[in-house]
């Protein structure tokens, strides 16, 4: 009984510390005062209103927009070769081309940032929109493989068997029948590419250039001179279409398995 | 029939070549070419006018051996890592462990989730969000100025201090999924035959529970041990002067324009986290306790 309340209290704790800063960031962002202290005095929504007089902001918003979801469509098609290859075929080198897909996992986000930036630079490719893209491709490609591996170790294949059965072709059966099968497992990848995009930072950091700001970027630039009740809002307006995203991937990819 | 079978084969291996080549080109033009040109890079030297000489070389690693900077802050970067490691453990062991013994199912799964989700969110914003907590100006110290407890504002910004806290919070989750795993695939019946042979809880956590759990627990102290030490956002945003990593180093060294330098300091990283894995590896079972199956 004592194990259980002490226990009990510790974890009750643990949620409020994870909760406060992300409360603090969404109360402050209410604040009147352009000064981001405590107390606060006075809630409004006018740092919002000014949000949307702020072109700059703006402008990095869309191309975080552009980045993500063009970055989600690309990894999200690799990630699913990917894994019918690994799911559904034995080849020579498997183990090193999973590790392979491991690896981008692994490997610090600065040191991919770097090297990226090295190679754009000795292949002579302009950093920017396209090279940012490609970052975000390969941060995203290990997480799409592996979730996409799992719906598909889950699909029954006996249903392709049927198709084949019937006189469908290869392009078909996958069209017509994988596909629509793994769906939830595809848009749950899409989702995850999409969030990880959204709030990549350090990669896009060495690889844009001075046209290509995305939002993760503008708002470092800001907090870097000090926090504004307006960033908090941007900070704000991102949490919520993360969880909103997060709720509806995790209803796709957790419902069939539980 | 003979034929048929060689020409389903020969299907077979265009099918997978279809599928194999687009993400592998993906992962040898983005990945191994530019960390193999870097390695290469770490072996040049730039001249005075910060032009790069194409000679092989060992300047770099030279410079890196000689001065204390660079093998002390990789040193002072694993040993915040290592704290990292160690505090989100002690948070995740006992939160876990608590889920999975007296939460029901179905809220467990909701309240795992309502750690891990968080994480999804920019960790540039949950990092500075910090700020807002123990900051000069923050929570912390405004709840202590105000209840009298202190009379002049604590500066834990700034420090390393700071930085560990930020990194706790930002890898909290990465130790709390293996952890919760392993704990949550824990054969009741073990401990129930453990206290009938006269364990207490304590001993039954000792000797039972830990020895099953502990492949959950080496997995959730690798992945948030070596991205710890990579880490570059949190020191930035929460560690000034006195809180600086390994990354800030080699993010120094590329804004100087002494490309070789970055190079050799982001090879030595990497060959640390090689070697710590490799190390790891011979202890661990990477099937069982990452990809969660037997």
């Amino acid at each position: 009984m004592l194990t259980r309340w002490a226990l009990g209290t510790f974890s009750l704790i643990i949620y409020a510390i994870v909760y406060l800063p992300i409360a603090l960031i969404v109360l402050t962002s209410f604040n009147q005062s352009p000064i981001t202290t405590l107390p606060i005095e006075h809630l409004d929504i006018h740092w919002y209103k000014a949000l949307f007089d702020d072109t700059k902001t703006l402008q990095s918003l869309w191309t975080s927009l552009q980045v993500g979801g063009i970055s989600t469509l690309v990894a999200t098609i690799l990630g699913l070769m990917s894994a019918l290859a690994i799911v559904r075929h034995n080849f020579r080198g498997k183990n090193v081309f999973l590790l392979l897909t491991i690896m981008p996992m692994l490997a610090p986000g600065i040191i991919m940032g770097v090297s990226l930036l090295l190679f754009a630079r000795a292949v002579g490719f302009q950093t920017g929109f396209v090279a940012v893209l490609l970052g975000h491709i390969l941060l995203a490609l290990p997480y799409c493989t592996f979730i996409l591996i799992s719906s598909l170790a889950r699909f029954d294949r006996s249903l392709e068997e049927a198709a084949r059965g019937l006189g469908a072709g290869e392009l078909a059966v996958l069209r017509c029948v994988t596909l629509p099968g793994i769906a939830p497992g595809i848009i749950g990848a899409a989702l995850f590419a999409f969030t990880i995009s959204i709030g990549e930072f350090v990669v896009s950091f060495f690889l844009t250039s001075a046209g290509t700001t995305t939002l993760p970027i503008r708002i470092y630039s800001i907090v870097k001179v000090g926090i504004t009740p307006e960033i908090n809002a941007v900070s704000t307006l991102i949490l919520v279409a993360t969880l909103a995203l997060s709720a509806v991937a995790l209803r796709l990819t957790w419902s069939k398995r539980n | 029939m003979n034929v048929g079978e060689n020409a389903r084969r020969r299907g077979e291996r265009g099918q997978l070549a279809c599928l194999l080549v687009p993400p592998l080109l993906t992962l040898l033009v983005l990945f191994v070419a530019p960390i193999s040109l870097m390695a290469v890079y770490g072996f040049w030297a730039t001249d005075e006018n910060y032009l790069i000489q194409q000679s092989l070389q060992l300047t770099q690693y030279e410079k890196i051996v000689h001065d204390p900077l660079y093998l002390g802050t990789l040193v002072s970067s694993a040993g915040m890592a290592l704290m990292t490691t160690v505090g989100a453990l002690l948070l995740a062991l006992p939160l876990s462990y608590y889920l999975v013994r007296f939460v029901s199912p179905r809220w467990r799964v909701l309240l795992v989730l309502a750690l891990i989700v968080p994480g999804w969110v920019s960790v540039l914003i949950r990092t500075y969000s910090w700020n807002l907590v123990i900051g000069e100006a923050g929570l912390m110290n405004w709840l202590l100025l105000s209840t009298g407890v202190i009379n002049e504002p604590i500066r834990l910004l700034f420090t390393k201090t700071s930085v560990v806290i930020g990194l706790v919070y930002i890898y909290l989750p990465y130790m709390l999924v293996p952890i919760y795993a392993s704990i949550e695939r824990l054969d009741e019946s073990l401990l129930e035959a453990a206290e009938n042979l006269g364990a207490g809880p304590f001993r039954r956590f000792l000797h039972v529970t830990l020895p099953l759990i502990s492949p959950g627990i080496v997995a959730g102290c690798v992945i948030t041990f070596i991205p710890a030490v990579g880490e570059y956002v949190v020191p930035n945003m929460l560690g000034g002067l006195k809180g600086m990593m390994y990354g800030n180093l080699i993010t120094t060294a590329f804004s100087n324009f002494d490309w070789p330098l970055g190079a050799a300091l982001s090879m030595v990283l990497l060959a640390s986290i090689l070697a710590c894995l490799l190390i790891v590896g011979r202890f661990l079972d990477v099937n069982r306790s990452v990809l969660g199956r037997e």
